[in-house]
């Protein structure tokens, strides 16, 4: 296990001194900052806005750190021959893996830290109060990414940087929108069943929507934005059974990749 | 007793899509030992599959068929490398972290703790001549040659019984070349068995007790030196690595 805690410190350092990681977050809080002016030009509430349009660019800015770090993790270290020195260590190669897995969830730590604050400090100079509920977001944010990140990090095991990225954003927007597609279909068939004469949708439609949405990680279930800036109540447990769903799916997806980095051959 | 065991090892590639998925054979046939306590060199040409094996001994590579043990274990095993050290060809290393951050960070990985990595950091440092005030520079600033001397550092911090270095002495200018010869005769000269791929037949002509001549993926001599060098025909005559490399690639 300290192998696997030396390879993640060494993952964490080398990603936070990296200028990639900067320029993402500059974005993000530049972003932050359009959310005020965002709030004073709308007509609803500017507090509502403000929070919304940010958390909104946190899980933005999780996606963009997901695809340009986590996809390139992997493969700059193989890309750069640097990978040859650290396996020729005493380590597994699932260790690695996880290990450099692990040194980008503690950046993503930070990253959500310092996102948190920075809307904090957008709603103080607003002249709004923290809502504390706002932590809840930034946690489920937080697992949004880690399992975004483990996506990204499953791909590139296996698959060039571009394809790597395509296919991430493909399951975070397949993701984050099979439960509507699923819905959306659901009410589809009832109008038809009311409407006489009208031609019901072919089954495998409805059978590749439940496919995808089962397939998937259930990105939406970490979206709790609306929940909080509208002040609505969570179900009792849903923060327990987000992260169960977020920690079963990157343990699930670690493996995956473990076994596919384990058969491939470094030339 | 044998640190590398490798029977009838055949290793194949296939290539990408881009070029047909033609199966590109990198090494057809190598059958071959290194004793305890050698100093061998692995040599020929460009191409001959020399990386290849090294790979495939490190465990970064699979065997298409045939046997490779490393410390008689299978090089998948990390196990295998607990006592092993090892450079690639021209290394590389992270960026954004210090010399000493690597050094310390492989150390670790190689089962060293506090005091006693500090002290074996010293020792690998001045051994292969990595200057103390390279250490707190980011490795993006190293030249090549300071890279394969902290490259060589590296490999030597847990004290390993084998050495496997590939073209140790590539991209070093002569005093860098030097400096690398020294090491590797100190390092021997305290017991530890080094296998290193080269391309400069003079140099393994002058410090290695074992060699072995690989073309075209094939082995074609391998034995101790003296016993490739001398000529079964005229004994009183030895001959040169570099006589006995042209013919086998004209042979083969």
């Amino acid at each position: 296990m300290r192998e696997l805690m030396w390879i993640a410190l060494s993952s964490f350092r080398e990603t936070v001194r990296d200028k990639i990681l900067y320029t993402l977050l500059f974005f993000v809080l530049l972003l932050f900052g359009f959310s005020m002016l965002l709030g004073e030009w709308s007509v609803f509430s500017q507090q509502k806005v403000i929070t919304d349009f940010s958390l909104g660019v946190m899980s933005i800015g999780g996606l963009a750190i997901a695809i340009f770090i986590g996809v390139g993790l992997i493969q700059k270290e193989i890309q750069r021959k640097t990978i040859l020195t650290l396996l020729s260590k005493p380590v597994h190669r699932w260790q690695f893996l996880v290990g450099k897995y692990l040194g980008l969830v503690m950046v993503l730590v930070v990253n959500i830290l310092v996102m948190t604050a920075a809307l904090w400090l957008v709603l103080k100079l607003s002249g709004f109060a923290f809502d504390p509920r706002l932590l809840l977001a930034s946690y489920e944010t937080f697992w949004e990414m880690a399992v975004i990140t483990a996506v990204a990090l499953f791909f590139s095991s296996f698959s060039t940087p571009v394809v790597s990225s395509l296919l991430t954003f493909a399951v975070f927007l397949a993701s984050h929108m099979s439960g509507g597609i699923l819905q959306y279909l659901e009410t589809m068939k009832k109008a038809v069943g009311k409407i006489p004469g009208a031609t019901p949708l072919p089954p495998y439609v409805e059978w590749t929507a439940k496919t995808v949405r089962f397939a998937l990680p259930d990105l939406e279930i970490f979206n709790i934005r609306s929940v909080v800036v509208h002040g609505l109540p969570l179900p009792d447990m849903y923060l327990l059974w987000s992260t169960l769903h977020g920690i079963g799916w990157c343990v699930f997806l670690m493996a995956l990749s473990s076994v596919w980095f384990s058969r491939r051959d470094f030339v | 007793m044998n640190l590398v065991e490798i029977r009838d090892f055949r290793k194949s590639y296939r290539l990408g899509i881009e070029h047909g998925m033609k199966c590109v054979e990198a090494v057809k046939s190598i059958t071959m030992d290194v004793p305890e306590g050698s100093l061998y060199g692995f040599i020929g040409p460009n191409g001959a599959g020399k990386t290849t094996t090294i790979k495939t001994l490190m465990g970064l590579l699979r065997p298409t068929s045939g046997s490779v043990k490393l410390m008689g274990r299978n090089p998948l095993d990390p196990a295998s490398r607990q006592q092993v050290g090892f450079q690639p060809e021209q290394p590389y290393f992270y960026d954004y972290l210090t010399g000493l951050e690597l050094l310390t960070f492989y150390g670790r990985l190689s089962g060293m703790r506090g005091q006693e990595l500090s002290k074996r950091i010293d020792e690998a440092c001045s051994l292969c001549k990595v200057e103390p005030s390279w250490l707190g520079r980011r490795l993006r600033t190293y030249s090549k040659g300071m890279s394969q001397r902290l490259g060589l550092a590296q490999s030597i911090l847990h004290k390993p019984k084998l050495l496997i270095l590939d073209e140790p002495m590539s991209g070093l200018d002569p005093m860098g070349r030097r400096d690398v010869r020294m090491a590797m005769l100190e390092l021997h000269k305290a017991g530890t068995t080094i296998f290193y791929s080269s391309h400069v037949l003079s140099d393994v002509e002058e410090v290695c007790t074992h060699a072995a001549m690989v073309v075209r993926g094939t082995l074609r001599v391998s034995g101790t030196l003296n016993e490739i060098l001398n000529d079964p025909a005229d004994p009183d005559h030895r001959q040169k690595l570099e006589d006995i490399l042209a013919r086998e690639v004209e042979l083969a």
